[in-house]
């Protein structure tokens, strides 16, 4: 069992439908990379109001896709929009390291290399 | 990891170890206080369950319940770790009212820096110690949801054709399903699991939204509450004042009461937390069915 993801719900929503989960996982890699990029942005120009929205929207596709912790990070940061933007960066450090092994695990359950080169 | 919990004796239990890491001058210690009047009721075991997986990368973790502090000891990356056990309290145990300030319930202490301190506060607690562990009442809380007064506008126009479009719904053998959310990853999902039974719609903002509705006059809207300037909360509005029997069902990562409250003021049908189950939306379904008095022969038939 992996403590990065957990497929099963996403499974049951898809029928098990390996083409539909190949193009969520992109998905969502597209759309976390872009909420991560911008929270990044935010702490350099103290947006709280960026920050905030990205880390929900982070959060709400981690907890849909059942990557759980990363979701539970992002609620954090999204609780934390107040804080001054050098704990937010630390925070980053420790959503994106958690990105990171979700990413991979996605990568790894891709069953083509062809679909597995998406998410180089 | 090695997780162990103390819950008998636990301020002097926590003594006896910040005087070993002290006498010792042992290093890698890091210590957690979280206030329990900051968290929503829980059992010892549910708390050491959810947190659990936050202290997996500590090479030795040990929790210690008290009254009303609980203490977390661990040996390994300081701020990782800590950053994960707070996120996990945060998202598990925090009461909607420390929502805006978070930070207070769960505070870094490092144990050799901080030793006097700590063992006089824990030499305090001990002579202060109640005869029976209380666990803290809930109690409620401060709405943030925005405000109440947010209704989209639409043209006469629109309306004499949302009206127009409404006579064909008794027509329809199946619900038709308006999806409104800004997250393509969440719209992919739920058009996904439905476009196969039902005729979806999908939208990515609140005035797209309405204008589809009132096109389509759809008999099941899913709404999400963030969808940029308006709100899912102002579209529920609109479409509950046009259409009062309209069947709208909010999706959302915003499951605090606050938003729940605003979700309940504008009658909704429903109000499903993200992340949902299949049986849930398809419940929701069935709940619309049997509304519409369609049974489930007649839907399975059609």
């Amino acid at each position: 069992v992996s403590e990065h993801i957990n497929f099963d719900n996403l499974r049951e929503m898809t029928d098990g439908d390996a083409q539909v989960e190949q193009e969520l996982f992109q998905v969502f890699i597209d759309t976390a990379e872009e909420c991560l990029d911008l929270m990044r942005s935010s702490c350099e120009s103290d947006d709280r109001e960026i920050w905030r929205t990205q880390a929900h929207a982070l959060k709400g596709i981690s907890l849909n896709l059942g990557a759980e912790p990363l979701g539970i990070l992002c609620h954090h940061a999204q609780l934390s929009f107040n804080s001054p933007p050098s704990d937010k960066v630390e925070l980053l450090k420790v959503i994106v390291a958690e990105y990171n092994n979700v990413k991979a695990e996605l990568r790894e359950s891709c069953p083509s290399d062809q679909a597995s080169s998406q998410f180089r | 990891m090695n997780l162990s919990t103390v819950t008998i004796n636990a301020e002097k239990a926590l003594l006896s170890l910040l005087i070993t890491i002290h006498d010792d001058k042992r290093e890698g210690w890091n210590l957690a206080k979280i206030t329990t009047s900051c968290l929503l009721p829980f059992s010892t075991d549910e708390f050491v369950q959810k947190i659990s997986l936050s202290l997996n990368n500590a090479v030795l973790a040990k929790i210690f319940f008290m009254h009303d502090e609980i203490w977390v000891a661990w040996q390994g990356n300081t701020k990782s770790i800590f950053m994960r056990l707070q996120s996990s309290v945060f998202f598990f145990f925090l009461k909607p009212e420390f929502e805006s300030f978070p930070q207070e319930a769960v505070i870094y202490v490092q144990p050799l820096l901080n030793m006097t301190k700590m063992c006089a506060h824990l030499r305090t607690k001990l002579m202060q110690k109640p005869a029976a562990a209380t666990v803290p009442a809930f109690s409620l809380h401060t709405y943030e949801a925005g405000t109440a007064d947010d209704v989209l506008s639409y043209t006469q126009a629109q309306a004499e054709e949302f009206h127009t479009a409404c006579q064909q719904r008794e027509e329809r053998a199946r619900p038709h399903i308006l999806i409104v959310e800004d997250q393509l990853f969440a719209r992919k999902i739920l058009f996904e699991m439905l476009k196969n039974i039902y005729t979806v719609d999908v939208m990515s903002n609140a005035h797209d939204g309405l204008a589809s509705y009132l096109d389509k006059a759809h008999d099941i809207v899913f709404l999400d509450i963030e969808l940029g300037q308006a709100s899912g909360h102002a579209l529920a509005r609109t479409i509950k004042q046009l259409d009062r029997y309209a069947f709208v069902v909010m999706v959302t990562g915003h499951a605090s009461k606050g938003h729940k409250h605003l979700a309940d003021e504008n009658h909704v049908s429903d109000f499903i937390p993200k992340p949902y189950t299949k049986d849930k939306i398809f419940q929701c379904i069935a709940h619309f069915d049997a509304r519409a008095g369609r049974t489930k022969a007649m839907v399975d038939s059609a």
